[in-house]
This record gives structure tokens, C-alpha cells and sequence, in this order.
């Protein structure tokens, strides 16, 4: 990373730390092999929001609670290191109204970022196959 | 042909596809956006009406009219009808629809969109997922599981492409009004 994104990314935050992402039903993508899979507009967010799992097992939280306000959602993962490798930082960003959990992954999305991020994350609450 | 966006005060068009958050008519059912290219082309037609000879999509107070050089089109090609069926599921219609704080979709980008896929869709290429960006824009994508192909609207931004290659980790992206053979030559391989 540049320095100037050192000096904004928050090392407390792991590099094997995961990073959880609503995904709504519009946003899906199908695969050849029938599977829907985020498109890489999830990832395209200017201030991209995420809950952090290494603050949300602190506070005792299970990964599922970032759907509790919106059940209708999906959840899906990428990993802190990855986002960095990207050369995006990873902030705290939990001061009140915001969840106990929530961080950001600043600055403008680039394309090739956005792909790589919808490639490599994990499904944790993934949509029903149809 | 040309997507124009025409601002129409009264329905005067018995359209299919009224949306929720709009205002009035019908509307619809919570159904999966994701449909596989088979269901895709059978239901093409079934939603997509003519109205005077125009094709429209209306969303809210504002009408997409597609016409070909300023004339009418009782006919679109199959991947343009399915576009529009498809489409009034794929769009953010208020400030923060992806639970986070996206803007709602910028109907300067859905035409923006149209107007570049008429220039470089063929009949027989794949349809493409339209999906809404965060900024109000709008991005169409094609996926094989080894290869993306993305032509992006972004708000306020001149259409652009991107690709990536995992196979070969070949990956790029350009301004699509400069590439619009090779976007071509990429549609193709999906």
C-alpha cells in the first residue's frame, strides 16, 4: 500500500480478519453451473461499509446478525488482506449511530478491484439454489 | 437506434411493468432477477408491449421510448425485450436500496446503457445482467465462470468496459465509444 493509504488503514484489523457484505437479490449474478454468485457492483461503493467479524466476535455476534434489519438479504465475505493487496485501507468505523462492527474500505473503487473482490468472496448466508 | 428518455405526465401506454415506490399501477410480485438465458428468451415477449408503435419502459413519472432514428420500432430484437422485462428488478428506486447508502438509478444511465448496447449487440450474442451501481449508474455483464466482460454507465461518466480473464489473467478496461469492435469481438465469447 501507498503510505498515504497506510496512514488511514487500521492495523488492530488483521489481515485474516473477514469482512462482511449485504447482498440484496438484485445484485446477483448467475454462473454457468446455475449458481449465483455478487455481481462486482457490491463492491463499487466509494465508502464501502462492512461489518468486521473480529469486532463482531468480540462483542459475542454471530456473522448472521449483519442480516438481523434485512432478512431478505444475503451475506457474503472477503478477506482484509485481500482488500489491502488491492491497495485499499480498512478503518473502524463504529462510533454511534453506527453498528459496534461497522467499517470502511475507503476511496474510489477501481474496476479491476470490484471483480476481484465479487471472484474471491465466500458465500456465508448465500442465496437458495434454485 | 437510440434510447431516448421522454418525460410523459399520463400513463398513455398499457406497459406491463409498473414498479413499486412509482406512481400507481400495479405493483409487482417479489421474483428472482436471476433467470438462466433459456427462461430469459421464452419470457421475452410475454411482459414487453407496443403502445402507438412505441416500445417503453415507464418507471415512476418518466418513460424510456426506444425508437430507431427518431422513428417508431414495433419490434425489438429478443435480447432488448428481455433486457426490459428483466430490468424493473435490477434498478434502485430510493436512496439507500442496497441497505447501505446507494443512490437510486439515474435514468440518464439506463439510456446511456440502451443506447450503447444497440450499437454493439447482435441478435445472436448472449444477454447480458444488468445491474444497479451504488452511484446511480448501471453496468451490463456477461460471465462464463472463467471470464467477465462489464460495460459500465457510472453517474455523471462516459460508458466504459472492463474484462478479466482468469484462465490467462489477461484483464483491461477502456472507454467504450473507442472500443467498440473489441467490446464486440468479447461479447461473443459468452
Amino acid at each position: 500500500m501507498a503510505e498515504n493509504e497506510l496512514l488511514n488503514d487500521d492495523p488492530s484489523i488483521l489481515d485474516e480478519d473477514r469482512l462482511f457484505r449485504r447482498v440484496q437479490q438484485n445484485q446477483l449474478v448467475e454462473m454457468p453451473d446455475g449458481k449465483a454468485r455478487p455481481s462486482s457492483a457490491v463492491f463499487k461503493q466509494t465508502e464501502m461499509s462492512v461489518n468486521i467479524e473480529s469486532l463482531m466476535r468480540q462483542q459475542g455476534r454471530p456473522p448472521e446478525e449483519t442480516l438481523t434489519q434485512y432478512p431478505d438479504q444475503y451475506l457474503t465475505a472477503i478477506v482484509a488482506a485481500e482488500v489491502r493487496a488491492k491497495g485499499y485501507p480498512i478503518v473502524k468505523d463504529t462510533e454511534p449511530p453506527n453498528d459496534p462492527a461497522h467499517g470502511l474500505v475507503p476511496g474510489e473503487k477501481k474496476k479491476s478491484f470490484a471483480n476481484h473482490m465479487a471472484r474471491t468472496c465466500v458465500w456465508i448466508v448465500p442465496p437458495p439454489e434454485e | 437506434m437510440n434510447a431516448v428518455l421522454e418525460r410523459v405526465p399520463f400513463e398513455t401506454c398499457g406497459f406491463a411493468r409498473a414498479l413499486p415506490f412509482g406512481i400507481g399501477g400495479v405493483t409487482t410480485a417479489g421474483e428472482s432477477s436471476v433467470f438462466s438465458q433459456k427462461q430469459k428468451i421464452e419470457s421475452a415477449t410475454s411482459n414487453v408491449r407496443t403502445c402507438h408503435g412505441y416500445s417503453r419502459l415507464r418507471i415512476g413519472d418518466k418513460v424510456i421510448a426506444i425508437t430507431a432514428n427518431g422513428t417508431t420500432i414495433p419490434h425489438l430484437p429478443a435480447w432488448a425485450n428481455v433486457l426490459l422485462e428483466n430490468l424493473p428488478n435490477r434498478l434502485g428506486y430510493f436512496k439507500g436500496w442496497d441497505s447501505y447508502d446507494a443512490e437510486p438509478t439515474k435514468f440518464e444511465a439506463v439510456a446511456a446503457m440502451f443506447t450503447s448496447l444497440f450499437q454493439v449487440m447482435q441478435d445472436s450474442y448472449a444477454v447480458p445482467t444488468v445491474t444497479a451501481l451504488p452511484d446511480g449508474g448501471i453496468q451490463a455483464e456477461w460471465h462464463n465462470g472463467d471470464e467477465d466482460l462489464e460495460i459500465i454507465f457510472q453517474a455523471g461518466q462516459p460508458g466504459a468496459f472492463y474484462y478479466f480473464d482468469e484462465r490467462t489473467g489477461e484483464e483491461g478496461e477502456g472507454i467504450l465509444a473507442t472500443k467498440i469492435g473489441e467490446v464486440r469481438a468479447r461479447i461473443q465469447r459468452f
